[in-house]
């Protein structure tokens, strides 16, 4: 467990309180951003190995020595395609944002209770 | 074959080309999207034809490497078959959603097909990290089309999922990394071969994160809400494709990832799976909304699945069994929910509750509503659909595991589902009833056009929802694609005799032939009827043999009463046909799963017959609960007979091998090495009940000492009992009776009174009295227990039952208004005497009750076909407005007198017979106290048989009678046809008693025996033909001599009569037929009082209350919904960790 490992655990917490707590959508989107950024930590802290160089086979790091000099790459490889995805989520959840705004001229989530708070009535 | 990595690459590739072919113009991009879809299928298709042909699955790998250095995908008979669903219900999908696809923008077609394509990936990879590149492929898509719609409902429930779905996400990332960390790959394969991931505490945490964030997107209950909202408000296209296609790629993730988990986590899967299809079901009951209750289904169902392959990896199910098991369950699911969803948007935003005005229901095609129906049927579980075989496989593999609390949660689900889904078919089919009719009133009347109110508060972007062609043909072309999948399914149950697809077989050819006009399919019908008695009676015996003859002939007979029908009758045929075909698979049943599907072929039937009536919305929905709850109570009690008698059993091959097993050679021509073994199913009904075969005989021998669990056959013959009794409408479980036998329309009510009704007397014969005596016959043996011995007593209290249901029936009968109503009591006192006589378990009172069987088909035909004509004429179902018909129906009077005097047990008719022969049999098995209820019971029938001919037919003529005509000549056929069977039986019983008494004889020794035409029992004689002669001379004597010495009769005028100068307040209490039996009401009224009703109402409120409780779990609140997320993931880490 590396200190990158904690801190990576750490945001994932506060991200989280922050989706559960703040009534703000914007704030709620903030709060999966941090998650999500911890939870990158958290993967590149897997793969990191201390005091090895990047994974690239060059003159520097010849073939035969590759498995024991370098990092693992995968991780690497995976967080990448993690923060992607990410990206995408967040700039879905800002646009929802934005979209949620207009239709009723609110932030707040307890304003976007439908629809269920309708159905509990019938 | 083509690679399936063609798939990817024409999605990804036309993503970016669309925007490109747009500028040419939308109908390119509609062309490409349909074909690219279609490209799918073809894809998934010929490989599903390929492997089943017998190639070994395929792994496909990318980037030129092996796994685990590259991402590989693999081919095989599920995912293909899979794939092949979830592409085909896309490609409807689309065409549902052509006219939406079409004038919003491109990035619509773009996002339908990327989660398509999405899906298909997480269906063929057996990577983990590209399992989640492929779930946030599907998700996002998901998202972003659920944000296209601009209204405040569909973005707050789209954000909700977006919380969810980046929680699940978070879960699955770390997880997948940790997986990574402890295992060194993330290749499947390469993690369950090498079984090392749970050395350490971390290795089961990681792949538990991983497994919990495919849980959370199979949305269990209670960490559900989000996704609950997401059906309701999203539009019904992108609902179905959420709940349908989304929900293909995720339980199938789910069923891969399997292998992986220990034997000992897997219960823990089995109970969070219909833990949830218990309250998701549960709480679907206090919904009305069509999209809100679809949404609980369709959580219910994917619970239902997932826990069905968890339960099936742990009991070792092999590869035919999971397909009909699980793969029978998710494609019921796959295709109906997807084409309800498309019905629900093609009603309306208002689903069933719009009224009656301004339903597009009444506008929609006879076809839309049988598709409508065929896809509710088929989700219910209800034969021959997918999901029937699936359930029935799933319940006798939990009954013989003992698994009884899981059966519990399936079976109580399974009925709130039925239920509320029944429900919302039943009110739009009335919905659509009253519009239409309320269309004709206005055509004849021409009076102020109807005021159509405008859609208002429709927050939904849906107001153009009116089912254009092209949404209905989508829904059509799913209820077909279900059906054949059912019937795929059907033959693999070794369900594919004859005499077992009549019914269903008959309905479609019907059904297709609706254009025709009504009289030419009657004649059809009847045709179809008679055709199958000659095929079918003689090949029957005994007991079988004697109720083909009631349910074929009786049925036919009085089938031909709907010839007075006017107009084209769409649907009634092939219902009323399927009706008495599967009345007739019944007696031919074979194996318990022969029954079992043909009673609820005749559930299903009857159901919906009892729909067509008038008032039938509360009537009928109460009828198909007691129905389908019923059924339960039966597919528990033969799979636990089944687990009890071991010797009984018969797999499905050796029922194959001896129909020749043409239908699975015609399988197996497509599937290479196609094996049946493990569908042990077929239990044998000869065999359970210890009829002539040899493995009935052995049970009273060496296996039966072996195998038999005394516990369990009396719990299966409980089961059975309480099943029967409730379809035969026994005492505390009648409650449905009335309403369907008194609401169905008046033919039907004849049909399904005389003729339906012994269905459950057969059964009662079969599953009690025979059983029963098996049982007994046992306790001598090396058995003699307790449980044995109470089984043999069970007969004793199903008497008692009879007896009881007699005299309440009458009962209640008594103080009828309704004079459908009234018969309908009295059918269930007449049963009640049935019910009686078999629990005695002697000859005489099976004779006595078979006999009256006949008798009771004969006269409660006349009975209700008279009371037809009499309602087609009045136009009134109270009986004191009618009255002196006796003048205007004269045939319908003759027709009515007679069945009275059959029913009340006056001699000559044979009704003193069934009578004669059963208080006999109560005296000499000594049952004294019973006898005397069944006299006094009789005495009640006279009141209201009286009160019955006399206020219809006697008394005064109305004014507005005057001009009425006798009934329509169909209707008097099959009355005149029935009363020659009953003065035939009358002057000669021995024609009818002789062979029941032989039957009977197989079973029974004889206490009784004919001289001549007499029958002679312990206790005296009965000389049915002498009897006859004695009443005919009795009553024409005075007859002629009252004509000789009355010269001068004075005719009695119609006015001629004395005021009592009394002032009423209202207006039908001047009549005396009203409120009838006051009096008797004053002394006895309290026997009458509606406990059950009231009981049941009970159990209806607490369950609806227990529901409510657990809805307002459901705040809306997207927080809140996180947060039992997390609390559902937190706890179902203990509870599986605590299992390990």
């Amino acid at each position: 467990m590396t200190i990158v490992t904690v801190l990576g655990f750490v945001l994932l917490g506060i991200g989280l309180w922050g989706m559960l707590t703040r009534k703000n959508l914007i704030k709620i989107v903030i709060g999966f951003s941090i998650m999500d950024t911890g939870v990158h930590l958290i993967i590149v802290s897997v793969g990191y190995l201390w005091g090895r160089t990047a994974p690239i086979i060059d003159k520097a790091v010849p073939q035969a020595q590759a498995a024991s000099r370098v990092i693992d790459p995968i991780p690497s490889a995976l967080v990448l395609t993690a923060i992607v995805i990410g990206l995408a989520v967040t700039a879905l959840m800002l646009s929802y944002a934005v979209q949620m705004h207009k239709t009723r001229g609110s932030l707040s989530i307890d304003d976007f209770r439908l629809p269920a708070r309708k159905q509990g009535e019938a | 074959m083509l690679s399936p990595l063609y798939l990817f690459a024409v999605a990804l590739g036309l993503a970016f080309l669309f925007g490109l072919f747009d500028r040419i113009g939308r109908a390119i991009s509609m062309t490409l999207l349909y074909a690219a879809l279609a490209f799918f299928v073809l894809i998934s298709g010929s490989w599903l034809v390929h492997l089943l042909g017998g190639a070994a699955p395929v792994l496909i790998q990318t980037a030129g490497f092996p796994p685990p250095f590259a991402i590989a995908l693999r081919m095989g008979v599920e995912e293909a078959l899979v794939t092949l669903f979830a592409n085909v219900v896309a490609l409807l999908g689309a065409v549902y959603l052509g006219r939406r696809l079409k004038s919003g923008p491109v990035t619509g077609i773009v996002l339908y097909l990327l989660v398509v394509m999405g899906v298909n990936g997480m269906v063929l990879t057996r990577d983990l990290f590209n399992l989640f590149v492929f779930i946030e492929i599907t998700s996002i898509s998901t998202y972003a089309v659920l944000g296209m719609q601009r209204s405040g409902a569909s973005l707050a429930s789209g954000f909700k999922y977006l919380m969810a779905g980046g929680i699940a996400s978070t879960l699955f990332l770390i997880g997948v990394i940790y997986i990574y960390r402890v295992s060194g790959t993330l290749y499947l394969d390469g993690i369950i071969q090498s079984g090392t991931l749970f050395a350490g505490g971390v290795g089961f945490l990681a792949f538990f994160l991983l497994l919990a964030s495919i849980l959370v997107e199979l949305k269990p209950f209670p960490a559900n809400g989000w996704a609950l909202d997401v059906y309701q408000s999203g539009h019904t296209g992108l609902a179905a494709l959420i709940a349908a296609v989304n929900s293909a790629g995720f339980l199938f993730a789910f069923y891969k990832l399997l292998p992986v988990l220990p034997e000992a986590a897997l219960p823990t899967l089995v109970g969070l799976g219909l833990f949830t299809f218990f309250f998701a079901n549960l709480i679907g009951l206090r919904h009305t909304d069509a999209r809100r209750i679809l949404g609980f289904s369709s959580v219910a169902q994917v619970g239902l699945v997932a826990a069905a392959a968890a339960f099936g990896r742990l009991t070792g199910f092999g590869a035919v069994v999971t397909f009909v098991v699980v793969g029978g369950l998710f494609l019921n699911h796959l295709v109906a929910k997807a084409g309800l969803f498309w019905t629900a948007g093609i009603l309306g935003p208002k689903g069933s509750q719009a009224s009656a005005a301004d339903s597009p229901a009444a506008k929609l095609p006879a076809p839309f509503i049988a598709a409508f129906g065929l896809l509710i049927v088929a989700l219910v579980g209800l034969p021959p659909f997918p999901g029937f075989w699936a359930k029935w496989q799933l319940v006798v593999r939990l009954v013989s595991g003992g698994n009884w609390v899981w059966l519990g949660m399936l079976l109580s689900g399974s009925l709130f589902e039925a239920i509320y889904l029944l429900r919302w078919f039943g009110t739009t089919v009335a919905v659509r009833r009253a519009a239409s009719a309320a269309a004709d009133a206005e055509e004849v009347t021409r009076t102020v056009p109807a005021f159509v109110p405008a859609p208002k508060g429709v927050e939904l972007d849906e107001a153009e929802s009116e089912g254009s062609p092209a949404k209905c043909g989508a829904l059509i072309l799913g209820a077909i694609l279900l059906s054949a999948t059912g019937a795929v399914m059907t033959l693999l149950s070794g369900e594919f005799a004859l005499v077992q697809m009549l019914p269903v077989a008959a309905a479609v050819a019907l059904f297709v032939l609706d254009l025709l006009p009504g009289k030419l399919k009657g004649v059809l019908s009847l045709a179809i009827i008679a055709a199958a008695a000659y095929l079918i009676v003689p090949s029957l015996s005994g007991l079988r043999w004697f109720f083909e003859l009631i349910f074929l002939v009786g049925g036919g007979v009085i089938l031909i009463s709907s010839l007075s029908r006017k107009g084209r009758q769409v649907g009634y045929y092939p219902l009323a046909t399927m009706l008495v075909l599967s009345l007739g698979s019944i007696a031919a049943a074979v194996t318990a799963l022969d029954f079992i599907f043909a009673w609820e072929l005749m559930a299903v039937s009857s159901y919906l017959l009892v729909l067509r009536g008038d008032r039938t919305g509360k009537p009928s929905l109460r009828y198909a609960a007691f129905s389908i709850g019923g059924a339960f109570l039966l597919m528990t009690g033969f799979a636990a007979a089944a687990a009890a008698l071991p010797a009984a059993v018969r797999e499905i091959p050796a029922i194959v091998a001896a129909a020749g097993g043409q239908a699975v050679a015609w399988l197996s021509s497509f599937v290479s090495g196609l094996s049946l073994s493990g569908l042990t199913a077929g239990i044998s009904i000869d065999g359970l009940l210890g009829i002539g075969n040899a493995a009935g005989s052995a049970l009273s021998g060496a296996a039966a000492s072996a195998g038999a669990a005394p516990g369990l056959v009396l719990a299966a013959m409980i089961l059975l009992a309480l099943g029967f009794l409730m379809k035969a409408g026994a005492i505390g479980v009648h409650v449905w009776l009335p309403g369907a036998y008194g609401e169905a329309e008046d033919d039907a009510s004849a049909l399904i009174s005389s003729v339906m009704s012994k269905a459950a007397l057969f059964a009662i014969m079969l599953f009690v009295g025979l059983l029963g005596l098996r049982a007994a016959g046992v306790t001598g043996g090396p058995l003699a227990n307790g449980a044995l011995s109470a089984a043999a007593s069970l007969p004793e209290i199903v008497a008692w039952v009879g007896i009881l249901t007699a005299l309440f029936g009458a009962m209640m009968a008594v103080f009828q208004e309704d004079v459908k109503y009234l018969m309908a009591y009295s059918s269930m006192s007449q049963i009640g005497y049935m019910i009686a006589g078999v629990g005695m378990m002697t000859h005489l009172g099976w004779t006595a009750s078979m006999f009256m069987a006949v008798n009771h088909l004969l006269y409660k035909g006349m009975l209700f076909l008279a009371i037809a004509g009499v309602i087609q004429r009045t136009g009134t179902r109270s009986m004191y407005r009618m009255g002196g018909l006796i003048k205007k129906m004269p045939i319908s009077y003759i027709s009515a007198l007679i069945g009275i005097i059959a029913l009340s047990g006056v001699p000559p008719l044979p009704g003193f017979g069934g009578k004669w022969l059963f208080y006999t049999a109560l005296l000499e098995k000594g049952w004294y106290l019973m006898a005397g209820v069944a006299f006094f019971t009789s005495t009640v029938a006279f009141l209201y048989l009286f009160r019955f001919i006399y206020t219809v037919f006697l008394g005064q003529l109305k004014t507005r009678f005057q001009q009425l005509k006798e009934a329509s000549v169909w209707l008097l056929i099959p009355q005149v046809l029935l009363i020659i069977g009953t003065i035939a039986i009358a002057a000669f019983p021995s024609i009818v008693l002789t062979p029941i008494m032989n039957i009977v004889s197989g079973f029974f020794p004889a206490t009784v025996r004919w001289e001549n035409y007499t029958v002679i029992s312990t206790l005296g004689y009965w000389n049915g033909s002498l009897v006859m002669l004695v009443t005919m001379g009795v009553f024409i004597t005075p007859l002629v001599w009252l004509l000789l010495v009355s010269r001068k009769p004075q005719v009695v005028k119609q006015f001629n009569m004395v005021y009592a100068g009394e002032r009423p307040d209202r207006p039908e209490t001047t009549h005396y037929a009203h409120n009838f039996f006051q009096p008797y009401s004053r002394a006895l009224g309290f026997l009458v009082k509606p406990v059950f009703v009231r009981f049941w109402n009970a159990v209806n409120e607490g369950v609806h209350s227990i529901a409510k409780a657990f809805d307002n779990l459901y705040s809306g609140n997207g927080q809140t919904y996180a947060l039992h997320i997390l609390l559902y993931v937190v706890i179902v880490y203990f509870i599986m960790r605590g299992s390990l």
